[in-house]
């Protein structure tokens, strides 16, 4: 009875239409306060000196291989091919007071991610010590070489058989070794050596799941109780060598395993130091020469000292100031795409005039690691899969920087 | 009577007062942001005078602080401090966009002094240079700029009056004019961030001297000012991506002199009547830059104001007004010369017009004073003047902004009388 008199009614229906009021006053002032539409626009339009768009191509170009550290990587390489050789060094964290007497299995565990492929190999203990970090092809930390290139081993026998399948495990040879031997072996870790043709991957113990790390299995009886235990491995790492180093020296190629790097130097001159950069799009077609893998990162590094001067020892920035992701075609042109507009910015930022009209030792002369001293394209990370693309130097799919910059806004009073 | 009075009043009285506090103090505690579309261009728009009594009557500036000769009436040591929030709806071409912000706008005292003097100060907004702008999407790219505009002029004034006869007051007053503002054209990424700013910072400098009067009878009033040329010193500083400093420019303004009329009249009680007239005369205005003089390009125009106010009770006043005018600079609009081959795209300056509607009240705090309680609605427009050009880009912009100004008006004896200061 009450609900309905009127002048309930009447209150419900204000209160309802001041409630519909308000929401699209609301509405209407959320549709207009986020936007980023160009209203008022023009009244600035006489302040934009323009922008300008240029292609450059490189002045200098140079590629070079290097050995790098793989120790980073999720997958361990092992086997050879016409292009690359590869083996694994493993170390395992064995407590020499271990009693070994009751032992009665002693197992090495490998995964690899292709099932479908097997490989026979036989493992031997290493000589030397190497580090995960520093360890590659030539060396086996960051300051010392192998004796050997690709590793010095001993000649005993630890393991030997065929991987296949998910996973494999294997007998291993330790506990009938002298002091010396399981000393070394515990120091230095062990290599696995392909016996047949091809290349497999295995799982590291980096970046993959515990459980297809690279381990050994250790059953023994204590009490009349059998025991297992497994011992993962704490450092593993592929020695990686190509034969392509030694082959077609002109070629621009970047790579992974043995890092292929291509320089290239660009005259931004003509670019007005006080222009920004609003696009930069280092653009090049690759041709494949080898992949393991159809997603490829690239990175761009900006060169902190002189190629010509000090070549492939050049530093680098570590840490590429962009990257761009290329899915390897199987038929079609895609282009690689990176965008360097941060490197682009810094050398229109930093002429080189700044150095010629400031010699040595004028406080005015930048450090010159802002110098414009190129690019390096790299395979980002150089642990990554194993790739190897080659970048034509002329023709249309030869590297070129788009560039697009605006100038500076002019003074609001003139 | 007068306890169970006091009684009743004090907790509305600190209501009123706690609530009119808060606002202005959180308004003063919050930066100044974008205002208008058209403040990118310019020394940017003249700002109001700061007082939503004024406001509320279209904004005649003779009757308003701005003028010196206006304290006839001052018997009381009084302050005013205003905040204005302001929301700026710009239409351009189908687009759309909404700027608002609250900002502190103004503070003014004046004391009466032995023999009829008073002597008053205060500092306030002359121009601003507030603005927010997008631009499109630059070919082939999705980067835009982002320019974004804080700052403006502000006048710091002192000065001294006199009153004569109790219907005369005639005063004058130095203005310290100071202020800046600082511009960043931001690159803004497809991902919402920025990729470098280029900034351009000017600050102003100068002083200026100003001289009122006015005559305020129970019927009639009538009130003037007039400030001379008006010298403002810029000093302008460039960055560019945060980086590269461009070399200091320093330059010169000069703006001609500038009055402002006003007239009231209170035909019956109760209500009252005022017009107001502005004359910026700056064709003339000048940028002097190396020892090289240019013409700015600015505009003689005039501000005109009609405003009325009538008293529902003695406390309650309401007042309405309408104003009219047109900028003093130009906005731009572009349009093609098809006579030329290839046709050539022309920068045509296309006037600014505004028309408001004001309206206001007071709402008295027993025992303070009173706050003042105005809202306006302006409509500003560029229309590019018929020309043969043809038209390319977007067509004229317009704007719809909308201001709310509070002043919390002191006096330091409670008055019924809600005339104050001129009208």
């Amino acid at each position: 009875m009450r609900a309905n008199s009127p002048r309930l009614r009447y209150q419900a229906t204000r209160n309802s239409l001041l409630f519909s009021s308000c929401l699209a006053a609301l509405l209407l002032v959320l549709s207009t306060a986020c936007n980023t539409l160009p209203v008022g626009y023009d009244q600035l339009r006489d302040r934009v000196t323009g922008t300008a768009d240029t292609t450059l191509l490189p002045d200098s170009a140079s590629s070079y291989a290097r050995y790098v550290p793989l120790g980073g990587s999720s997958l361990l390489y092992l086997g050879g091919d016409a292009d690359y050789v590869a083996r694994p060094v493993l170390r395992f964290s064995i407590l020499d007071t271990m009693s070994l007497d009751s032992i009665t299995s002693f197992q090495l565990v490998l995964h690899q991610p292709d099932t479908a492929k097997s490989m026979g190999f036989i493992c031997r203990p290493c000589s030397s010590e190497w580090m995960e970090s520093g360890v590659s092809w030539l060396m086996a930390d960051s300051f010392n070489h192998w004796l050997i290139p690709g590793g010095d081993f001993l000649r005993e026998t630890l393991a030997t058989g065929t991987l296949s399948g998910d996973s494999a495990t294997f007998d291993f040879r330790y506990a009938g070794f002298d002091s010396t031997l399981k000393a070394r072996i515990r120091n230095c870790g062990i290599g696995i050596f392909a016996q047949d043709t091809g290349i497999v991957a295995i799982y590291a113990g980096t970046g993959s799941n515990t459980t297809t790390a690279p381990r050994l299995r250790v059953t023994y009886t204590i009490k009349g109780k059998q025991t297992t235990r497994v011992i993962n491995d704490v450092a593993d790492a592929s020695l990686v060598d190509t034969v392509v180093t030694r082959s077609q020296p002109l070629d621009l190629l970047v790579g992974s395993g043995v890092a292929f790097r291509t320089w290239l130097t660009f005259n931004v001159d003509s670019i007005p130091a006080a222009a920004t950069i609003a696009k930069a799009d280092l653009k090049f077609k690759p041709e494949t020469k080898y992949r393991r893998t159809d997603t490829i990162i690239f990175g761009a590094s900006r060169l902190t000292e002189s190629f010509t001067v000090k070549g492939a020892n050049a530093r680098f920035e570590s840490l590429p100031s962009s990257i761009a992701r290329y899915i390897v075609p199987a038929d079609s042109d895609t282009a690689v795409t990176i965008d360097v507009r941060s490197l682009v910015q810094s050398w229109v930022n930093y002429p080189d005039t700044l150095w010629v009209n400031h010699p040595p030792p004028d406080t005015l002369r930048p450090p010159d690691s802002l110098r414009n001293h190129g690019l390096l394209i790299t395979s980002s990370p150089e642990w990554s899969k194993l790739f190897r693309l080659r970048i034509p130097r002329s023709g249309v799919h030869a590297p070129r920087l788009e560039i697009q910059y605006v100038l500076p806004p002019e003074d609001r009073f003139r | 009577m007068q306890t169970a009075n006091r009684r009743l009043q004090n907790p509305r009285a600190a209501f009123i007062l706690h609530s009119a506090f808060c606002i202005l103090i959180s308004t003063f505690s919050s930066s100044a942001s974008a205002q208008s579309f058209f403040n990118s261009r310019g020394l940017g728009e003249i700002s109001p005078a700061a007082e939503a009594r004024v406001a509320g009557l279209a904004g005649p500036a003779a009757l308003s602080t701005l003028n010196p000769g206006i304290f006839v009436d001052l018997n009381q040591v009084s302050f005013h401090v205003t905040t204005l929030g302001a929301a700026t709806l710009g239409a351009q071409g189908g687009s759309s966009r909404l700027l608002a912000d609250v900002r502190p706008a103004a503070f003014n005292v004046a004391a009466p002094l032995p023999f009829g003097t008073r002597v008053f100060g205060g500092i306030g907004q002359k121009f601003s240079q507030d603005f927010d702008i997008w631009s499109e999407s630059l070919a082939d790219t999705a980067y835009r700029r982002h320019i974004i505009g804080r700052g403006g002029i502000y006048g710091l004034r002192a000065g001294l009056a006199k009153s004569l006869f109790d219907k005369v007051c005639i005063g004058a007053e130095f203005t310290h004019m100071l202020g800046g503002s600082r511009e960043n054209w931001r690159f803004e990424l497809d991902n919402g961030g920025y990729t470098s700013t280029d900034t351009i910072e000017v600050d102003y400098l100068g002083n200026t001297f100003k001289v009122g009067g006015s005559y305020q009878s129970r019927l009639f009033s009538l009130a003037a000012y007039y400030e001379p040329d008006l010298s403002l010193k810029a000093s302008r500083n460039k960055r560019v991506h945060g980086v590269i400093s461009d070399t200091t420019r320093l330059y010169v303004i000069t703006l001609p002199h500038s009055f402002s009329l006003a007239a009231g009249v209170n035909p019956i009680k109760r209500f009252g009547v005022d017009i107001g007239l502005t004359v910026n005369p700056w064709s003339d205005a000048t940028i002097t830059d190396d020892d090289s003089m240019a013409d700015l390009g600015y505009k003689n125009i005039w501000r005109g104001s009609i405003g009325a106010e009538y008293e529902i009770d003695s406390l309650h006043p309401v007042r309405v007004g309408y104003s009219q005018q047109v900028w003093y600079y130009d906005a731009s609009i572009y349009q093609a010369d098809t006579t030329e081959h290839p046709p050539v795209l022309v920068q045509v300056p296309s006037p600014i017009s505004e028309m408001g509607i004001h309206v206001g009240t007071s709402v008295p705090i027993p025992k303070f004073g009173a706050l003042d309680i105005s809202g306006e609605i302006l409509y500003r427009s560029s229309q590019a003047p018929s020309s043969d050009l043809e038209p390319v880009g977007p067509a004229g912009l317009k704007e719809i902004a909308g201001r709310l100004m509070l002043t919390l008006s002191y006096s330091e004896a409670w008055s019924k009388r809600t005339r104050r200061w001129g009208y």
